[in-house]
Order: C-alpha cells, then sequence, then structure tokens
C-alpha cells in the first residue's frame, strides 16, 4: 500500500488579515510553521511516501528568505519523503532550491511516478484550456492530478473545469486555492479533493483545518480529511435580542455558545434592542475576553425604538424626533442612531 | 381666581390682622416696616406652605424670617375664588419643621381634601418657584426664564420628560462630537486618530519601502552565493590542484631520496665489486682466525713456559752432559761412605783425654742467610702456582741459599770445634786417619759436585739436588720434545686455517694484512649494504606507496594556485554573504510587520469611519436638538415672545426692536449688530423687561382664569417717566387681573400717581 498526503494553501509567512493583535498573528504565523512541521513529522511515522503541495506553499511570490529556508529545512529533514510541490497563485516565485526530494512541476503536465503517477501542471492563463486536452492518463495507472485553481465552469487562469477532466482516468484530483476541505466526484472513477488550508489564520479561514490522507490499495484509492491543527479559528453569531444590557448579552453569549480556552473565536451579535446598549462591543469584549484567547465581537444588532408614542408628545422631545424621521438625509439605522444620542443625552447618559 | 381675605393670626411683625382685598388693583402703599413684604409672604405661604430649617443653617428663610416675635400661632387663613368656588386655607406652621405644620382647606364651608396639600400647584398650576418667577412680583427676583412648572403651565409644550436637559443634551451631543471632531485643536478622536492613521500609512511605506528593497537583495546575495560556489569551486580545483602538485613534489624527493640511496648504493658496491664474502664465510675466516690465534696463543705459551728456560738452565748446567747412572751411583756410595767416615770422624774426638773445656761454638751469622732463602723458596712454592719456571727458580735459589748457608755454618762449626779441640785438647790420630780418610774421600765427591756446578750445600743435599736436576733435565728434554711435535702440528694447522682464510678472501678478490680488521671491516660493509638496500627498498616502495596513495599517474601540466588569494576572496564573499544575510534577516523583521501595521491601519481606517460616523450621527443629533428647540420656540415661544414685545412696546420702545428670546425665554436684545442679553440692560429696563416677559407669559399660562398678580414693590429701580407707563399698564391689566401692588413710596404708588 502507498500512502500519500495531500495538502495545501499552507501560506507560510501568511499575513493577518483578520487585524489581529501582534501577539496572536505572530502565534498563527508560527502555528502555520509548527503545523507544516507537524505534517512532515506525522507523514514520516505513518510511513507516508509523498506529501502533495498543491499550491501556496508561500504565502507571496516573493517570500521572505526565513520562510523558504524553514521550508527547505523541513523538506531536508525529511529525506524519506518526496515533496511534490506544484506552485500556486500566491507563491509564483522563481527557482526553488535542488533538493533530492523536492520536486516540482512547470506549466507543461509532469508525471512523478511513485508507483502512483503523480500528473501536475502550473496553470497559466497560455495553458489554462490546453490542459484538458494535453492530459492524457493510461487507464492501467492509479493517477493522481494535481492543479491548483477554483472549480468552475468555463476555463481561465486559476478556473479547474472539473467537467473537462471526466473520463481522463484520475482516480484523484488534488486541489489546491480553496481552503476549506470539500470533496465530490469527477465521475464513477475520481474524486476531486480541496484539502483546505493546513492552519487557520484569520476569521475567513473557521473551522478544523488539516490535511487529506490518501491509501491507495493496488488500484483502490481512498482519502480521509485529517484535522491537524491545534489551533481552530471560528466564527458565531448569537442572537441578543433578550438582552438588556450588556452582563446580560455576555449571559445570553456564555448559554449559547460553548467558548474554549484556546479559541481564536469572533462572535458576531445581531438581534433587535429595544433600547441602545453603549458600549455594547466593548463591553462583551471586556465580559467574555478572558473565557479565550482572542476574542473579536462584532455589534451587527439593530435598534428598535418605540417612539410612536413619543412623536405624538408636544414636546420638545417629540418635536426632536419628529424632526429627524422626517428627515431623508439618513438612513433607518442612522435615524435610530441620531434618535438614540438625543435620547441618551437628554436622559443626562453618556452619549458615546 | 380671586383672593377675597385674609387673616394673619401671626406672621413676622403682622399679629391679628385681616386684610380684604378688592378687584383690580389693591395697593398697600406704606412706609417701611408696616409689612408689605410679610403680607406678600404670608399669600405665598398660604398657598406654597414654608420650608423647614435646620437649627446650624445659615439660611434665612421665610419660616425663620417671619416666625412671629411675640409668639404665638404662626399662620392664619385666605379665602379666594377659584373656578366658581371659595376656599379657604387655613395654615400655621410649627417654627421649623414642616412636620409640625397644620394646613386646614375649606371649600364652601366644607374641609376640602382635594388639592391633596398642595394648593398652589393645584390652583395656579405653578410650583412656589414658578408661581415666585411668574405671578410674585418683586424688586429682588427678577429672573427671567422658565421652569418645567413654568413649561407646563405653557399648556405642556415645554418641559415634557426630560426637556428641562435639553439645552444640556444639546451641549453634551455637541461636546461629544467634538470630542470626535473639533474645528480648531487637533486633539479630537478623529484627528488623534488621523495622525496615528497618518503615522501608521508612513510606517507602512517605510516598511513597504524596506519589504521592495528585500527582492534586489535577494538577487544580491543569491548572486553573491553564486559567486561563492564559483570562488569555492575554484577553491576546490586550486587547492586539488596544489594538493596534487605538492603531492608530486613529495613524490619527487621520495623517488630522489631513493635514487640517491640506489646510487650511495652503487658507489658502495663498487668498494668490492667482485662482492664480498657472505657472513657464513665471514664466520669461517673468523673462526679460523680465532683457531689461528688460539694456536698461536698456545705456542706461545708453551714457548713462555718456565721449564723451558729450567731446561735452558739445566741444559746450560748440564752442557758438558748428563752424570750417568753409574757414576751417580758411585757418588751417591761415596757420600754414604762419607757420611758414616764422617760419623766416625765425628765419633772420635779430636783430642784425646783432654779436659779443658770450651765454650760451645756459636756462630749465627748465617741464620738470616737461610731464612731468607727459605722465604724465598716459600715463595717459589707459590709462585709455582702462576709460574712454573719463576716458581721453580726461587725454590731452587730459597734452597741453595739455605744449604748454602748451612753448608758454610757447619764447616765454619766444625773449624771451630777442631781450632776449640786443637787448641784445648791433645790431637787424636785416629782422628787425623780418619780425617784422611774423609779427605780421601770427599775428593770424588767435590770433583763430581764442581764438575756439574754444585758447589754448596752438603753433599747428600747436593746429589739430592744434582739428581733431581737430572731428573728435571731428562723430564723436561722428553716435554720438549713433546712441545716441538705439538708446535709443528699447530703450525701445520695454522697454515691450514690460513690457507682457508686466503681462499676465503680471494674468493672475492679481498687483500689484506689483517684479517681481524678486514672481518669487522666486510661485516661493517656488508651491514652497511644491507642497510642501504634495506633504506633503497623502502624509499622505493614509500614512492610507489605514495603514489598510488596519491593516484599520482600524471603530473599536471598547471603551475600552483594562489589558494591563500582565493582563501581571502572566499572570505570577503562570506563577509558580504553574512552583512547581506543580517541585512536581510533584519529587513524581514521589518518587512514581516508589514501585515500588522496594515491590519492596524485598516483598524485605524475602521476607527476613522466608525468616529466619523459617530461624529456625523452625533452633531446631527445635536442639529436635530437645535433645530427642534427652534421650532418649538416658534411654535410655543413665540405668543410668549409677542407678548412680551407687546408689553415693553408699551412700556419702553426700545426694548420691543428686534428682542430675541430662546425657549427658556431668555430675552436678547440686538444693539448695535450685536446680540445682547438682557442683563446688559440697566436695573431699571430690567425690571421693566422682567415685568414684560411675566405679563407675556402669565397671558399665554392662563388663558381663562387669570390668577391674581402680586407685586411686592418690584419699580425700586424706574425713573418717574417709566413707573408712569407701568401705571397706566397695571391699570390696564386690572381689568382681567386682580393685582396686590405693595410699595412703600408714594412716587411709586399706583394711586398717587393716578
Amino acid at each position: 500500500m502507498i500512502k500519500f498526503i495531500h495538502s495545501a494553501d499552507v501560506h507560510l509567512g501568511g499575513g493577518n488579515g483578520s487585524g489581529f493583535p501582534k501577539e496572536i498573528a505572530d502565534e498563527i504565523r508560527a502555528e502555520v510553521r509548527l503545523t507544516f512541521k507537524n505534517m512532515a513529522d506525522f507523514a514520516e511515522r505513518e510511513g507516508v511516501s509523498v506529501i502533495l503541495l498543491a499550491g501556496d506553499v508561500f504565502d507571496s511570490d516573493k517570500p521572505f528568505k526565513k520562510d523558504k529556508d524553514f521550508f527547505y529545512s523541513v523538506v531536508k529533514s525529511h529525506p524519506s519523503i518526496d515533496f511534490l510541490y506544484l506552485k500556486g497563485n500566491h507563491d509564483a516565485f522563481g527557482e526553488t532550491e535542488v533538493l533530492p526530494n523536492l520536486i516540482t512541476f512547470s506549466d507543461k503536465w509532469t508525471t512523478v511516478d511513485r508507483g502512483v503517477k503523480f500528473h501536475g501542471l502550473e496553470m497559466t492563463r497560455e495553458n489554462s484550456s490546453s490542459l484538458y486536452s494535453t492530459l492524457n492518463l493510461d487507464e492501467n495507472d492509479v493517477n493522481v492530478v494535481i492543479l491548483h485553481g477554483t472549480k468552475g465552469s468555463g476555463t481561465g487562469k486559476d478556473v479547474v473545469n472539473l467537467s473537462k477532466l471526466r473520463g481522463k482516468n484520475i482516480d484523484y484530483l488534488a486541489l489546491g486555492h480553496i481552503h476549506t476541505y470539500s470533496s465530490e466526484e469527477i465521475d464513477e472513477r475520481g474524486a476531486a479533493v480541496y484539502s483546505g488550508c493546513l492552519s487557520g489564520r484569520g476569521f475567513d479561514e473557521t473551522g478544523k483545518k488539516g490535511f487529506v490522507l490518501v491509501p491507495v490499495d493496488g488500484k483502490t484509492v481512498s482519502h480521509e480529511f485529517v484535522p491537524f491543527s491545534r489551533k481552530i479559528i471560528r466564527e458565531e453569531t448569537v442572537d441578543i435580542s433578550a438582552a438588556a444590557d450588556a452582563y446580560s448579552a455576555a449571559q445570553v453569549i456564555k448559554n449559547t455558545v460553548k467558548i474554549n480556552r484556546g479559541d481564536i473565536i469572533k462572535i458576531n451579535v445581531v438581534g433587535s434592542l429595544g433600547a441602545d446598549i453603549p458600549d455594547l462591543g466593548k463591553d462583551l469584549n471586556d465580559y467574555l475576553s478572558g473565557e479565550c484567547e482572542y476574542i473579536e465581537i462584532k455589534d451587527k444588532t439593530v435598534l428598535k425604538l418605540d417612539l410612536a408614542a413619543k412623536m405624538r408628545d408636544n414636546t420638545l422631545i417629540g418635536e426632536f424626533i419628529r424632526a429627524v424621521e422626517a428627515s431623508d438625509k439618513y438612513t433607518e439605522e442612522e435615524k435610530a442612531k441620531i434618535i438614540s444620542f438625543g435620547l441618551r443625552a437628554i436622559n443626562g447618559e453618556k452619549v458615546d | 381666581m380671586k383672593l377675597i381675605s385674609c387673616y394673619i393670626e401671626n406672621y413676622g411683625a403682622i399679629s391679628e390682622r385681616e386684610i380684604t382685598f378688592g378687584d383690580g388693583i389693591t395697593e398697600f402703599c406704606e412706609a417701611n416696616g408696616y409689612g408689605k413684604t410679610t403680607i406678600a409672604s404670608f399669600i405665598k405661604a398660604m398657598f406654597y406652605g414654608l420650608d423647614g430649617y435646620k437649627s446650624n443653617t445659615k439660611e434665612f428663610g421665610d419660616r425663620k424670617r417671619f416666625y412671629p416675635f411675640s409668639g404665638g400661632q404662626f399662620g392664619g387663613n385666605l379665602t379666594f375664588e377659584f373656578n366658581g368656588d371659595t376656599y379657604k386655607v387655613e395654615r400655621f406652621f410649627g417654627e421649623k419643621s414642616e412636620t409640625q405644620d397644620n394646613l386646614v382647606v375649606f371649600k364652601g364651608g366644607e374641609q376640602y381634601y382635594g388639592f391633596d396639600g398642595k394648593i398652589g400647584e393645584s390652583v395656579f398650576g405653578l410650583d412656589r418657584e414658578a408661581f415666585e418667577r411668574t405671578l410674585f412680583i418683586d424688586a429682588t427676583d427678577i429672573k427671567i426664564s422658565s421652569t418645567a412648572s413654568i413649561g407646563k403651565k405653557l399648556e405642556g409644550i415645554l418641559g415634557g420628560e426630560g426637556d428641562e436637559n435639553f439645552d444640556l443634551a444639546a451641549e453634551r451631543l455637541k461636546t461629544a462630537a467634538g470630542m470626535y471632531k473639533k474645528s480648531r485643536k487637533a486633539n479630537d478622536y478623529i484627528s488623534i486618530e488621523k495622525r496615528t492613521n497618518d503615522s501608521l500609512r508612513a510606517e507602512i511605506e517605510n516598511v513597504s519601502a524596506i519589504k521592495a528593497s528585500l527582492e534586489p537583495k535577494y538577487s544580491s546575495l543569491s548572486e553573491l552565493k553564486k559567486d561563492g560556489g564559483a570562488i569555492a569551486e575554484e577553491l576546490k580545483f586550486a587547492s586539488t590542484l596544489n594538493e596534487t602538485l605538492q603531492a608530486w613534489e613529495t613524490l619527487d624527493r621520495l623517488t630522489e631520496k631513493a635514487n640517491g640511496l640506489k646510487r650511495e648504493l652503487s658507489l658502495k658496491r663498487a668498494e668490492y665489486p667482485s662482492g664480498v664474502p657472505d657472513e657464513k664465510d665471514l664466520m669461517r675466516a673468523e673462526r679460523a682466525l680465532t683457531e689461528i690465534t688460539a694456536l698461536t696463543a698456545m705456542s706461545d705459551k708453551e714457548s713462555e713456559d718456565v721449564n723451558s728456560r729450567k731446561l735452558d738452565y739445566l741444559s746450560e748446567k748440564f752442557s758438558i752432559g748428563v752424570p750417568g747412572a753409574d757414576e751417580m751411583a758411585e757418588i751417591e756410595q761415596l757420600i754414604r761412605e762419607y757420611q758414616a767416615a764422617d760419623e766416625e770422624y765425628l765419633a772420635v774426638p779430636e783430642y784425646i783425654e783432654s779436659e779443658t773445656k770450651k765454650e760451645p761454638y756459636k756462630n749465627d751469622k748465617f741464620k738470616p742467610v737461610a731464612i731468607v732463602g727459605g722465604a724465598i723458596a716459600l715463595i717459589g712454592i707459590v709462585a709455582l702456582f702462576f709460574s712454573g719456571i719463576v716458581g721453580g727458580g726461587l725454590i731452587a735459589i730459597g734452597l741453595l741459599a739455605v744449604a748454602a748457608s748451612a753448608v758454610i755454618s757447619v764447616n765454619q762449626k766444625m773449624d771451630a770445634l777442631k781450632t776449640e779441640v786443637q787448641k784445648e785438647r791433645v790431637l787424636n790420630p785416629e782422628k787425623q786417619r780418619l780425617k784422611e780418610r774423609l779427605t780421601e774421600i770427599n775428593r770424588p765427591i767435590e770433583r763430581f759436585f764442581i764438575k756439574y756446578g754444585y758447589k754448596e750445600g752438603r753433599y747428600e743435599t747436593r746429589f739430592a739436588l744434582i739428581n733431581k736436576d737430572v731428573s728435571d733435565f731428562k723430564e723436561l728434554q722428553a716435554a720438549k720434545e713433546i712441545r716441538a711435535k705439538r708446535a709443528e702440528k699447530r703450525a701445520e694447522e695454522t697454515e691450514r686455517l690460513k690457507s682457508e682464510i686466503k681462499e676465503i678472501f680471494a674468493a672475492k678478490n679481498v687483500t689484506t694484512d689483517n684479517y681481524s680488521e678486514t672481518i669487522k671491516s666486510l661485516r661493517r660493509y656488508a651491514f652497511e649494504i644491507s642497510a642501504l638496500e634495506k633504506r633503497c627498498k623502502s624509499a622505493e616502495v614509500e614512492a610507489k606507496e605514495y603514489a598510488e596513495a596519491k593516484n599520482l599517474k600524471e603530473r599536471p601540466a598547471a603551475e600552483k594556485k594562489d589558494v591563500e588569494a582565493l582563501i581571502r576572496e572566499q572570505r570577503e564573499l562570506s563577509a558580504q554573504v553574512t552583512a547581506l544575510e543580517k541585512e536581510i534577516r533584519d529587513g524581514e523583521w521589518e518587512a514581516e510587520r508589514l501585515d500588522d501595521l496594515v491590519a492596524l491601519k485598516a483598524k485605524s481606517d475602521e476607527k476613522i469611519k466608525e468616529y466619523t460616523e459617530k461624529y456625523k450621527l452625533l452633531s446631527a443629533a445635536a442639529e436635530f436638538l437645535e433645530e427642534a428647540e427652534k421650532s418649538i420656540i416658534e411654535k410655543y415661544v413665540g405668543p410668549i415672545k409677542r407678548g412680551f414685545t407687546k408689553y415693553s412696546a408699551a412700556l419702553e420702545k426700545a426694548l420691543g426692536e428686534k428682542v430675541g428670546m430662546n425657549k427658556n425665554f431668555e430675552i436678547s436684545f440686538e444693539e448695535g449688530g450685536k446680540e445682547r442679553s438682557e442683563m446688559y440692560k440697566s436695573q431699571g429696563e430690567r425690571s421693566l423687561v422682567a415685568l414684560c416677559f411675566r405679563l407675556a407669559l402669565i397671558e399665554n399660562m392662563y388663558g381663562g382664569e387669570k390668577p391674581f398678580l402680586v407685586f411686592d414693590d418690584p419699580f425700586v429701580h424706574l425713573d418717574n417717566e417709566h413707573i408712569g407707563k407701568v401705571i397706566a399698564l397695571l391699570n390696564e391689566l386690572s381689568a382681567g387681573f386682580q393685582i396686590l401692588y405693595f410699595t412703600c413710596h408714594d412716587s411709586r404708588s399706583l394711586a398717587a400717581k393716578s
């Protein structure tokens, strides 16, 4: 039996798209590196002979030297494993270091025979439509095809048209580019699989992340997603309509979402509030930040003031509300906030 | 409503006074001390009560101020009409606390509870403060403003819940908005955040530049590494070449060394072109030489034997011939005869019968000689162990010495005895005869001994000696013959050995006179040759093995390279690489911040957006509040303002021009293009303003039943002209209002002015 790992979108040296504080961003970068090294260790332990890297190993087409050095050091320190590295849209930098167990691809189909035949091609605008016709695979081989792109119906750079790969004798299509694991059949023979990114780096990469372990037993190719990254980034949405203040909103969140100590979590608070809760986001953050490693509260609540009675008052307040409501300069949400500000100011409450 | 009457039981200085109020104006124009203010306070107290106070308070409120000096019940009653009903309020006060107050209200003669203790509020729709600001007009308090109570009375248009904070609210909102954005001072949130944002943008630009600068550095590093690789290759090649050339040099040295040794060996071998005897032959020759030496030594030893000297001695001694056995036997016989004759002779006295005593002869002068001879003989015996010849010689000498001394001694003794005898006795004839006999016998003996040289000693001793010498001589001669035979044999052997040696050496054409030295020399030579051969072989092997080990097959044509220069170049390059790598490391460290900075800037952008939005909304809220205020002013304050203008026009034209009024009824006048508060007016004008304002308020507050007005001498600051106008106005007002007018001076008296 031959076993290989399908991984992609490691994004070594990745950025801080979610605007984490530096210490969290640094920790995530370190986690990405560690997860990559741990994957290689895992492969060695489990007798995996090939690791497919289906693009975007680096986050930039001008990766830092230290990130390249790190990558090469991992490859060098696992000489029993062949690293088949196909560059993606992020890491199309120049020459890679020549190492005996590091095999790269080009814009032409390249086949690496390790008992299983691995066929890889780095997609360009020039080969984006021809790659399908130039792919000819022997039906008697176990064929693994590696590409980096988004599944789509047409053709183009970074577009993988599954319909054009049907009947091509593909047993396993290792895809990169999409950061979430998914699998679907190409035809009765093969499956198209995104391994997802190896480790989450922001709130656009939430949930369990890892790689796909692919055992090949004779002609039988199976695969299994292995959630591998220790750090999981989460995003949850909680309706706090029932809360009267930030404290009760925090209780609603705690009762709704299980927050773990090591979580990096974003909570979108939604719902309609009968009264404005000043500093809701900040206060929720204060209440919940001790529960996990990092929390971000996104206040998406809407203010639903019962203004009908007040609007009828022949008072300054009534006049104020009427004036705001009559304005066509502001959105309803803005009007609600303006009224909220005004009422809070009139009531002698803090207005910001 | 209308005040009908009041009864003051005790209130300040007034006691038990009943006052009736008429329609229109009721004037109290009295001198100071009459109690005008007391009455006014009493009326107010009947409607609103009096505030309590604590003992230690410094305030001088009405309860304290009007507590009756004379004692008695503090208070009284007041009767008034309201909405067609007559009410009577009986109210008495404690000295300090409201808890001691007593209030009873009657309506139509029946006790009435409808006012719930709040008579003023119920009747006027105003609290005490509002009452004081509107219906109660005195000279001390001409504050022009509204209160919640007034607002409420103004049909509730002003003073809705929270409206009292309206101005504060707008200010609060403006202040809050100002926190986000200020027109001038740049310490608002937006400005601060914009500065942060600018700083981040600048830092991002810097870090971006640093990041951009990395690419050429990567290229430079790559180039440097390529150069480094080339130099390393060159250095490797140069080192290998140099090592090879060095190895060839070493091989040359080794080969030269081997060749040198070969030459040396050849030269050495040339010393003996035919070679040299081998060790076996040399050993044979050496053995032969040893044997020759031994034979020679043996001959030498035999030739040096002491017996040889003895033989020589004896040969010389017996050169005349060796006594024969007969001769020896004859001599021996003669000696025995002689001894016998001598004994006999000795036995016969020399003197016959002579009694002369003689001292025995003593002569020891030969005794030392004998001792010395003995000692020499003993030494000779000892010497025998070392040398037969010497030992024998010494023994002979010793014995001869002993024998000679003995013979001489005996002869002398005998001569002495004879002499003595002769001297002492008569010679015995027998003795003579015996003596002759002895002489006769002695003669041949003596001749015999003299012939052979044995002249000393007793005959028997000499005989023994000669007998022994003869014997020895014979033995020695026999031994000599034997030695001669042996010497001959040794000579033959020696010759044979010499021939053998000669043969050994001749075989290799080695000629020498000194075989022993030559053998040593040849052996040394052979050793040297062997050593040279070994060294030669070793050097050859060393050179060969070295060549094999270093794989030296073909000498490179190139010359040695300057490796040091290459190493220097490599070091310089390495230093450049290290420096560049450090630059890259530092640059990457900086560049890695870019994402964080971008994230921070994005957050900052968000903050600015949020702040701007908040500023916009807060400002909008403030604007809407102000708009609402303007609207409300226009809608509700307008009538007040118009009323004010109407009344002020009646009193003072100037006051009526361009009058402004806010929702709190604060009045302003435009003068010289600037809006000014009524506070800028003179005190007299301000009292008019206050009056006009209150009249306008009252006019708007009470659409139906009008309240009464209390004027507690408010016009003390007016001049006569204005007093006149006021009086005219009050008279005009008295048509619709009941007016209580208190003054202390005729100049302000309505009656007087009228």
